[in-house]
């Protein structure tokens, strides 16, 4: 090769081309470069906010699923029994005009409403169940469910924003339209008249939060939708789009091979975002009486009481402090997580 | 722009209060000079009377007919690619009816003919349309209106379908090569994504032939499994080169290749296109705003203002015999890297109009050191001067 | 045997790509060097943070006709890569009123020396971590309440003029300025607090790109107006629109007063670059920056202001660091040229010495391969391979790797500066011999 190119220069009145010489190789070969993957790593860890998000979500992961395989004491719905009986006095005679005691009773042998003690960890809640137990059951129940939805509004984002985004003129109008619309749409009272619906319908109340999430999800895509479409409308205008369009390849393998990959951090970084936001949202969908009923554990559901239970408000803590927690840390580790990772996508900081 | 207004009011106010529009800035040279004229000629008995309106949609008419002439001729045989009358107009502002009401016209009227094997320099400033023009050659705008010849086929008429299966014979490298390479792919994926979408070689030699465009390219095989983010400049673009070749296209559209690039890497990339034309005997259409880099490539150079031609030639025609006030300007604009000899420059005064407001008449006048009354209403034709020198300007033969 | 087989493939499979990833950093090297990093980032910021008194910064011009004197200045970048030593080891000088053209290519430190200057390093990464750049200053005299001390106007006969003052109902003195003291400053030890004084008033710099380098939500007049107000002593809202106005025509702009009244959108990249560079002009700086100032411009625009640039020098009292890759706006502008290459200086003489004579051969290579409109042949020279990336940089020239007139010396150490004439320095070994 390299006589090959000898004669070449020679041919073009020594015209000297540049060809790899072995010169400068040995510079070339010194610098060393991070690879991608760990530049973004050492940028997400770079911030001690996205570690402590992701310890935090970490650790409730581990302790919503694994919790239960360990701490087989209490299941979710489990009551404790082992508590004194509830009764009364009452003085009776019988016919003889011996007067004697009754003791009626009144209620069941529950345990509630149980201070924190080594049978149960944080006590039990009014109707005597378990707090650590349900607070791990409700956990899976409110992540399970606010994953769903963030699933189902990125799924129904990405397809509309990709639609009006690429094809642009009457389907972008009409897509961006019904955006506007669905934002415009108070979506808290119309969950509330949705759930008022539901229950005359008459569906199992167990499926409410699900249907409501979905609902929820329904409405909440626009965000994500525009997101997207703003990013494609970017990105088709990169050289490199307009590049892959000179090479003639079909739109297709336009859309999936070279827009989508480059989307896809953006679009990770919001999901994570408003995997906090879906959170709350049970929450407080549960807090009002529509989410996941009793006897059933969700974070939301078991913070309720101290709504109808002023006693439990001031008394005990450990009845609605312990989920409320959760939720705070839940919301938090995502959001750290979240902007950790739009530090670290960011393409901007590239180069 | 009531002040500017008032200022020149002596002068002839219907035709300049739409003129001045445009001017986004007045200098003081232009301004004396505007003034020096108002003195001179308080009232213009020749074109006083005239009618910019209707003398325009004359004009535009005549053209019109004369360019439906010349689309009816059969296409040069020997070109491998032939413009005629190429238009592209942006529409800006529309109606509610979909009506346009006011048009950018990026390519005005552009005609000339590039054989194969030859190199044409398009010489412009910014918003000239030159890349408007790349681009719409390539099809990835759709022409507004003339004919775009590659090798006797009208492929302005041709479907994005139709235009797939020609994309392996005119390609195109871009000006920015850090925004023109996908990041997230390696640079073996990206030089191998067209070989295998065109089908170019069996699936098993895509490597082999890869490797081969790469070393041609002045690329290391070990480059293969990099990301492009880890290149410099030069070797972005020899990247991007290496792209526009491995489907093996005839033409070659270089769109300001150099412009984003270090002096002695600028070099590298003009002598590696050289190289590479003289071993695929590529034709190439090279865009830049540099006359000096230009010069080093082309076998005929264009130069552009606000979307048309004003002057074509050969290279050598051009450089020794340059016609156009705008292009002697241009030439004179280039600073001269020599302490002792600075060059006398004739420096134009003003701004490059909007191209979506463009001046009546002659596109250049408000900028010309030349001008007279005449380029403010009639648009000079464009026209041979001598063989296979165009011009558009009034003057040209009395300029000798 | 068919696991046997299994197991070889997966092992070779492995060795190609870690042979394929030999070029990118461990995690062990990435975490030593931010480790290294982080220890001297703090160290250096901890230094920025430190009080300094006056006496440390003060200090003496080694030739009294330079205005501003760089030594031995070091900025470095601490990359997660590695430190970049942008700007490595440059001495050089500005005389009073001349300019001084820092010529290379992208990425040997010409933009970074100029933000040493102003101390505008983005830190915590960039840092300017040894040398000084000494700066003589003209500094307002303060008496003992640290007020300005002024100077009064006086008629023809030596008295000071009277003038009303609206506010205390009552005639005072006029004042035509105040007292000026002539300090030497260093730049490079100066506590940040006290550059405000510097930047804007004394020093002041024109940015390469005029269309982001305005305020888009403020009017130029506005923003001219800030400037003078903030850095002229005693100046009022008419008198600060007087001087942007005088400003704006220095700078060839017909009509200042439209302009005035205009926001950056409505002006034209060139006019932009005027108002900027009347801007940097407002408070008579003793020294102007102009870091690329026509690379974003247009051919015929760029003449425009290199005619302006070289009208304003013989107006202006001060000098002007032209930073540049574009060897012929150097040609056309400068009195004295640096020729930078990864970090250092490889040249520097008059711009006559260096257009006629260039004896590095970077200088040389980078001149054959400009193109230019005058010479005739068809064929471009050029220099082979790339710019190095300034990490890791190796002890020998580091033009090695791509001259053609290599020596065995070079593979030794990194050549010092050689003196061929009173004011032309190379750093190359080929020009050693005629020392010795």
């Amino acid at each position: 090769m390299e006589e090959k190119n000898l004669n070449e220069v020679e041919n073009l009145e020594n015209i000297e081309f540049d060809t790899p010489t072995d010169a400068d190789k040995p510079l070339d070969k010194n610098i060393k470069l991070m690879s991608p993957g760990r530049m973004v790593a050492r940028r997400f860890f770079r911030s001690k906010l996205s570690i402590a998000g992701i310890s935090m979500i970490l650790a409730l992961f581990l302790f919503c699923w694994l919790g239960p395989v360990v701490y087989t004491a209490w299941g979710e719905t489990e009551t404790d029994r082992s508590g004194a009986y509830d009764y009364f006095e009452y003085e009776a005679k019988d016919e003889n005009g011996n007067q004697f005691v009754q003791f009626i009773v009144s209620g069941y042998s529950i345990n509630k409403l149980a201070l924190p003690s080594g049978e149960h960890i944080l006590g039990t809640d009014q109707i005597g169940m378990d707090i650590f137990a349900r607070l791990m059951y409700g956990g899976r129940r409110s992540l399970i469910i606010s994953f769903m939805a963030v699933f189902i509004t990125a799924a129904l984002g990405i397809v509309m924003g990709g639609l009006a985004g690429y094809y642009g003129g009457i389907v972008d109008n009409i897509i961006m339209r019904i955006c506007d619309m669905l934002m415009c749409l108070p979506t808290l009272p119309l969950m509330l008249i949705l759930g008022t619906v539901l229950e005359s319908i008459g569906i199992k109340s167990i499926y409410y939060i699900y249907i409501l999430m979905i609902l929820l999800a329904l409405f909440s895509w626009p965000g994500m939708a525009r997101l997207v479409r703003g990013q494609i409308l970017y990105l088709r205008e990169q050289e490199y789009m307009v590049a892959a369009e000179a090479m003639g390849f079909s739109t297709a393998r336009r859309i999936f091979k070279h827009l989508v990959p480059n989307i896809l951090p953006q679009i990770m970084v919001s999901m994570t975002l408003s995997l906090g936001s879906m959170i709350l949202y049970e929450s407080t969908l549960s807090y009002l009486n529509l989410g996941v009923p009793a006897p059933y554990a969700s974070w939301g559901s078991m913070v309720e009481i101290i709504s109808r239970d002023t006693e439990i408000l001031k008394n005990y803590f450990n009845v609605w402090g312990p989920p409320g927690i959760c939720i705070i840390i839940a919301v938090l580790g995502f959001n750290f997580i979240g902007d950790g990772l739009r530090d670290a996508l960011d393409p901007k900081q590239r180069r | 722009m009531n002040q500017e207004n008032l200022n020149q009011e002596t002068l002839n106010k219907d035709n300049l209060n739409e003129n001045t529009a445009n001017l986004q800035e007045v200098t003081a040279e232009n301004c004396a000079e505007l003034n020096e004229e108002a003195v001179e000629n308080p009232t213009e008995s020749e074109f006083s009377n005239f009618n910019d309106e209707e003398e325009a949609q004359k004009e535009q008419a005549e053209l019109d007919k004369k360019a439906q002439e010349d689309m009816l001729l059969p296409p040069d045989p020997d070109a491998i690619l032939e413009v005629r009358h190429l238009k592209k107009h942006f529409v800006l502002k529309k109606t509610l009816l979909g009506k346009p009401l006011s048009t950018l016209k990026a390519v005005d009227d552009v005609s000339f003919v590039l054989h194969e094997g030859e190199t044409l320099g398009i010489v412009g400033e910014s918003g000239c349309g030159k890349t408007t023009m790349g681009r719409t050659i390539l099809k990835l705008h759709q022409p507004t209106a003339g004919q775009i010849f590659f090798r006797g086929q009208d492929i302005a008429k041709y479907s994005s379908k139709q235009m797939r299966s020609l994309r392996t014979e005119i390609q195109i490298v871009f000006q920015d090569p850090y925004s023109s390479l996908p990041p997230r792919s390696t640079v073996g994926g990206i030089l191998a994504e067209p070989v295998r979408v065109h089908k170019i070689v069996p699936e098993d030699q895509i490597k082999d032939y890869v490797l081969k465009l790469m070393e041609s390219c002045g690329l290391r095989d070990y480059y293969y499994e990099r990301y492009p983010h880890e290149f410099s400049g030069g070797q972005r673009q020899r990247i991007c080169i290496a792209r526009a070749l491995s489907v093996n296209p005839k033409l070659v559209v270089c769109d300001e290749p150099v412009s984003a690039l270090d002096v002695s890497i600028q070099a590298q990339i003009i002598n590696l296109l050289k190289k590479l034309q003289k071993e695929r005997k590529l034709t190439y259409l090279f865009i830049s705003h540099d006359l000096s880099v230009v010069k080093y490539i082309s076998d005929k150079i264009g130069v552009m203002y606000l979307g048309s031609m004003v002057e074509f030639g050969e290279k050598d025609e051009i450089f020794n015999n340059p016609k156009h006030p705008y292009t002697i300007a241009l030439f004179s604009a280039v600073p001269n890297p020599d302490p002792e000899n600075k060059s006398n420059r004739v420096i134009l005064s003003g701004d490059i109009p909007s191209p979506a407001n463009m001046p009546k008449g002659c596109k250049f006048h408000t900028r010309c050191p030349k001008a007279q009354e005449i380029c403010k209403h009639i648009a000079p034709e464009y026209k041979e001067y001598s063989k296979g020198h165009f011009v558009a300007c009034h003057f040209c033969e009395e300029g000798e | 045997m068919g696991v046997k087989d299994l197991l070889n493939r997966l092992k070779q499979n492995k060795e190609d790509k870690s042979e394929a990833k030999s070029h990118y950093l461990t995690g062990k090297e990435v975490r030593e060097i931010a480790k290294a990093n982080a220890k001297e980032m703090r160290r250096l910021e901890k230094e920025k943070r430190r009080k300094v008194p006056q006496e440390e910064f003060m200090s003496q011009m080694k030739d009294d006709n330079n205005i501003l004197e760089i030594e031995d200045l070091h900025s470095y970048f601490f990359t997660d890569q590695g430190v970049v030593k942008a700007v490595n080891g440059v001495t050089f000088s500005i005389p009073v009123n001349s300019t001084v053209g820092v010529v290379g290519e992208s990425g040997c430190g010409k933009s970074v020396t100029a933000m040493s200057v102003m101390r505008l390093l983005q830190g915590p990464t960039g840092q300017i971590v040894s040398g000084s750049i000494r700066f003589k200053a003209y500094d307002y005299k303060r008496d003992q309440d640290g007020k300005f001390v002024p100077i009064y106007e006086k008629d023809e006969n030596g008295e000071v003029v009277q003038e009303f003052d609206p506010k205390t109902k009552k005639n005072v003195p006029k004042i035509s300025g105040y007292e000026k003291v002539e300090a030497v400053y260093d730049i490079a030890k100066m506590p940040i607090h006290e550059m405000y004084r510097l930047r804007g008033r004394q020093i002041s710099m024109v940015f390469q790109e005029p269309m982001t380098s305005l305020n888009p939500v403020f009017t130029i007049g506005n923003q001219l107006d800030e400037v003078v107000l903030l850095h002229i002593p005693g100046s009022t809202k008419e008198s600060a629109k007087k001087r942007s106005i005088e400003m704006l025509n220095m700078v060839g702009i017909a009509m200042p007063e439209r302009v005035y009244a205009s926001y950056p959108h409505e002006l034209s990249g060139g006019m932009r670059q005027r108002v900027m560079i009347a801007m940097a002009l407002a408070c008579e700086p003793r020294l102007i920056i102009a870091d690329e100032p026509t690379t974003a411009l247009d051919v015929t625009i760029q003449a425009q202001v290199l005619d302006l640039f070289n009208d304003l020098k013989t107006k202006i009292n001060g000098s002007i660091l032209l930073i540049t890759h574009d060897l012929g706006v150097i040609a056309e502008m400068a009195d004295y040229v640096v020729v930078m290459y990864a970090g250092r200086i490889i040249e520097q003489g008059t711009a006559l010495e260096i257009f006629r004579n260039p004896l590095h051969p970077y200088t040389q290579g980078l001149q054959k391969s400009k193109p230019t409109m005058k010479s005739s042949s068809d064929t471009l020279y050029n220099i082979p391979g790339n710019v190095p990336n300034p990490i890791n940089m190796p002890n020998h020239c580091y033009f090695k790797e791509r001259c053609r007139s290599c020596i065995d010396k070079c593979s030794g150490e990194y050549p010092c500066m050689h003196q061929v004439s009173p004011t032309h320095f190379v750093a190359c070994h080929l020009y050693e011999s005629k020392e010795d």
